[in-house]
């Protein structure tokens, strides 16, 4: 049987078996609902109760859903059988405390019964997809935006870095645009993410934005319950926010500019090899628009070695960017459990959770 | 909310959710924080590799807000905080002269270290700390206090940083050399103990030299732009053009400290320390290096290259240097590198010189620039009595040089000898924070 690889995401869960160049066969909202009743907890909303994000910022904090959502996704969503559970590679955030890993690998030994586990870095998984093992990987999530530079299949955690920004800010920011420019209409932050994903675009450059601010372009747009909404140019106000974080109210620099900082910390030999091979992964950063102004961006850039980014190839499946540390992890697992090198059952009995630091990097 | 099993066979005992707080000493990790004037290092140990290493510049920001009636500072730490220019900002250190003159920073440094960068928290953890190897009483007193009292930390112990970098290389005794970023201190261990009597400092460290290139290279007319100050624009598809941006309110000391950070590059990637004695007319005819600045600008460097690595072992060069000579005129006495260590040598009982003198150590960020090991070792065999076999030992990567007081914390203390001797929190509150003097030695 083919190994499992979950990549849990703040806001999407990409799962399946290890089938590399093919895109997950599931992929589900991370959001749970609480029942309060006996019975198994879903992802679909039939009652009005408290909604429970069981993975917060890229770390998992609610156990008990965390628990309940894989329980869905291995036995109802891949088939698995109870009694005859298989092996699972799971990928983690960069900065992932260890207490976090070491719970996770107790909870799948202990409550799951599997028989492999493996865990790595989602930067690192980035890279295998798109044929690497040296590179840059920016992943622009929902809930935050890790830069990490890697360096023969070894993040350089010395100069990564991970900031608490991501497409749930940029929704938040939707929001407050649109309450501004609409402001009789009620939207539903559901509805806010979904606009989102439709109509969010990066201009240009940074002239190109400020002429958009001028122009009375709009579309009008009819939300599910029947009102009406214009949307101008807060679309291009969401996609300027990643390269000019003070519309978000941070001080910081825009990505680009965090991406040259963070690799001019490693040291010079590696600086070419890791710009020239910069992947850019996550769900925002599939705005349309984005990997254009990204270029333009970097070519502003002073020295000499420029980031560029690197094109997937042409055997994996389209929309790469939006899954790319689960095929890395699909094409891990390939060579990774026939080998042997997993943490096995007896492993884990053996030694108990931190086993998981020694084994797995 | 639990989710109930049907038909299901549990091989272990359900649910166990082994909470942060019972875990035993020896499953969660111990922290090690290392004290060098320029970095601080902090990270969860498993030994001999730093899983997860964080630096941390030992320099920390604070905002003045004129009109803030309280004079209350907001700290920025780390460098992903500094990078980023802020209006009256201005850069302060802690440390002078090897001392720690401002605990509220070294504070803010420990918190963003604990909470933001390793994300534990440290109540849970017991906490090595290394120590310059000439720490007063008074320092590791504060030092027990504020982790004891703030930090509620369970256990604690303060290891010199010479008997740290002693252990990361196997070696009960030896010379250790560590030549860090504020100040370079020549320490003899034997068995594991610093020979209190025989350390001997001296300032010129890692900054100093970096400074010193700084000031030659602004006397050949060259300006070193901090990277917050330029900005390419596209005039035409396909021209660029650099321009300056200016923002007045900008401090001194943040200017100053940006243009640190790219001279200190400078040196970490071009300078080399010379086989012979700097001689301004050998090296008149050496061909020049380039190395390209952040803004684009390339820059040769010549003779600089070898001159400021000599300034080690000869620190009278440095009244050649135009602009340094406030120096000169302060610390006329400062020795070089071979005569210090041979002082501190010769300040031992002459039974152990002869094992101190084979087995020398180096460590530090300024150890690892290239060729040192191999002139240090010329310039002592000269200088030693002829009887002693002097062998200068380092390891041979650069970054376990840097970090081998942290390898030898991290060695230290996942030995299970050392368990029993660590300086608990009840002990503390029985005894109070001088009892340190004596469970640390």
């Amino acid at each position: 049987m083919e190994a499992v690889v979950v990549d849990v995401g703040s806001k999407l869960l990409k799962a399946g078996f290890a089938v590399p160049d093919q895109a997950p066969s599931m992929i589900i909202p991370t959001q749970m609902k609480r029942m309060l009743e006996d019975g198994s907890l879903t992802e679909t909303s039939l009652f009005e109760e408290a909604t429970v994000d069981p993975v917060v910022r890229g770390f998992i904090r609610d156990w008990d859903a965390m628990e309940d959502l894989l329980h869905h996704v291995l036995y109802t969503g891949l088939g698995w059988e109870m009694g005859n559970e298989g092996q699972i590679l799971f990928t983690d955030p960069l900065s992932t405390p260890k207490a976090v890993r070491e719970q996770l690998v107790q909870l799948m030994f202990e409550t799951f019964n599997i028989s492999g586990f493996y865990a790595s870095e989602q930067a690192v998984l980035s890279l295998y997809a798109v044929g690497r093992i040296s590179g840059c990987s920016v992943d622009i999530g929902h809930g935050k935006i890790d830069i990490a530079p890697v360096i023969e299949g070894a993040v350089q955690h010395i100069a990564s870095r991970r900031f608490e920004i991501g497409g749930v800010d940029l929704t938040k920011l939707l929001a407050q645009e649109l309450g501004k420019s609409n402001p009789l209409v009620k939207i539903d932050i559901y509805d806010v993410e979904k606009l989102k994903e439709q109509y969010a675009c990066c201009a240009e450059d940074d002239v190109a934005y400020e002429k958009t601010k001028q122009s009375r372009q709009e579309e009008q747009h009819t939300l599910p319950d029947g009102q009406v909404i214009t949307i101008g140019r807060e679309r291009y106000t969401i996609g300027e926010a990643l390269f000019q974080p003070s519309i978000l109210g941070l001080e910081s620099h825009g990505i680009v500019e965090q991406l040259v900082r963070s690799i001019s910390t490693v040291s010079s030999e590696n600086h070419r090899q890791l710009l020239e091979n910069t992947v850019l992964c996550g769900g925002t950063a599939s705005m349309p628009g984005f990997e254009d102004r990204f270029q333009k961006e970097a070519s502003l850039c002073s020295s000499a070695v420029r980031p560029s980014l690197v094109k997937p190839p042409e055997y994996m499946p389209e929309n790469l960017t939006m899954y790319s540390a689960w095929v890395g992890g699909a094409i891990l697992a390939k060579v990774v459990f026939p080998q042997n090198q997993h943490i096995t059952k007896a492993d884990y009995d053996e030694t108990g959770p931190s086993v998981v630091h020694r084994k797995c990097f | 909310m639990k989710y109930l099993p049907l038909s299901w066979t549990w091989v272990h005992t359900p649910a166990k959710r082994v909470t942060p707080a019972k875990m035993p000493p020896k499953l969660c990790s111990l922290l090690l924080l290392d004290q060098l004037i320029k970095w601080m290092l902090m990270t969860l140990i498993i030994p001999k590799r730093a899983l997860d290493l964080f630096q941390i510049p030992k320099n920390v920001v604070k905002t003045s807000d004129s009109d803030k009636s309280k004079g209350k500072r907001k700290l920025y730490v780390g460098s992903q905080a500094l990078g980023y220019r802020r209006d009256h900002m201005e850069v302060l250190s802690p440390i002078k002269d090897g001392v720690v003159v401002d605990w509220d920073i070294v504070d803010g440094i420990w918190d963003h270290a604990f909470r933001e960068c390793l994300l534990i928290d440290p109540k849970e953890h017991p906490m090595l700390l290394a120590e310059p190897s000439s720490n007063t009483q008074q320092q590791r007193e504060k030092t027990a206090e504020l982790m004891f009292e703030k930090y509620n930390v369970p256990a604690l112990f303060l290891a010199k940083n010479a008997v740290l970098t002693s252990f990361a290389s196997g070696r009960a005794t030896s010379l250790v050399i560590d030549s860090g970023g504020g100040s370079t201190t020549v320490a003899p261990v034997h068995d594991g103990y610093v020979l209190q009597k025989a350390v001997a400092s001296s300032p010129i460290g890692g900054e100093f030299l970096t400074d010193c290139l700084m000031k030659s290279l602004e006397s050949k007319g060259l300006t070193i732009k901090p990277r917050y100050s330029f900005k390419r624009k596209e005039i035409r598809p396909g021209e660029f053009q650099t321009v300056d941006v200016d923002f007045p309110n900008t401090t001194e000391s943040y200017k100053l400290y940006s243009q640190r950070v790219i001279v200190s590059d400078i040196k970490e990637c071009v300078c080399r320390a010379p086989d012979t004695p700097y001689d301004e007319k050998a090296y008149s005819n050496i061909p020049m290096t380039p190395y390209e600045l952040p803004d684009g600008q390339i820059i040769e460097i010549g003779a600089d290259r070898f001159k400021i690595p000599d300034v080690l072992f000869n620190p009278s060069l440095v009244q050649t240097i135009p602009g340094m000579k406030s120096f000169a005129e302060t610390a006329p006495s400062v020795r070089g590198l071979p005569q210090i260590v041979i002082e501190s040598i010769n300040k031992c009982d002459v039974d152990i010189r002869r094992e101190l003198f084979s087995s020398i150590l180096l460590a530090g960020g300024t150890a690892s620039m290239q060729q040192l090991k191999e002139r240090l070792e010329k310039d002592l065999l000269e200088e030693s009595p002829q009887a002693a076999r002097v062998k200068v030992l380092a390891s041979g990567n650069a970054t376990e040089r840097r970090f081998s007081v942290w390898i030898g914390g991290s060695i230290l203390a996942s030995l299970g000898s050392f368990q029993q001797m660590w300086f608990s929190k009840s002990e503390y509150e029985e005894h109070g924070a001088s009892y340190i003097q004596r469970k640390c030695p």
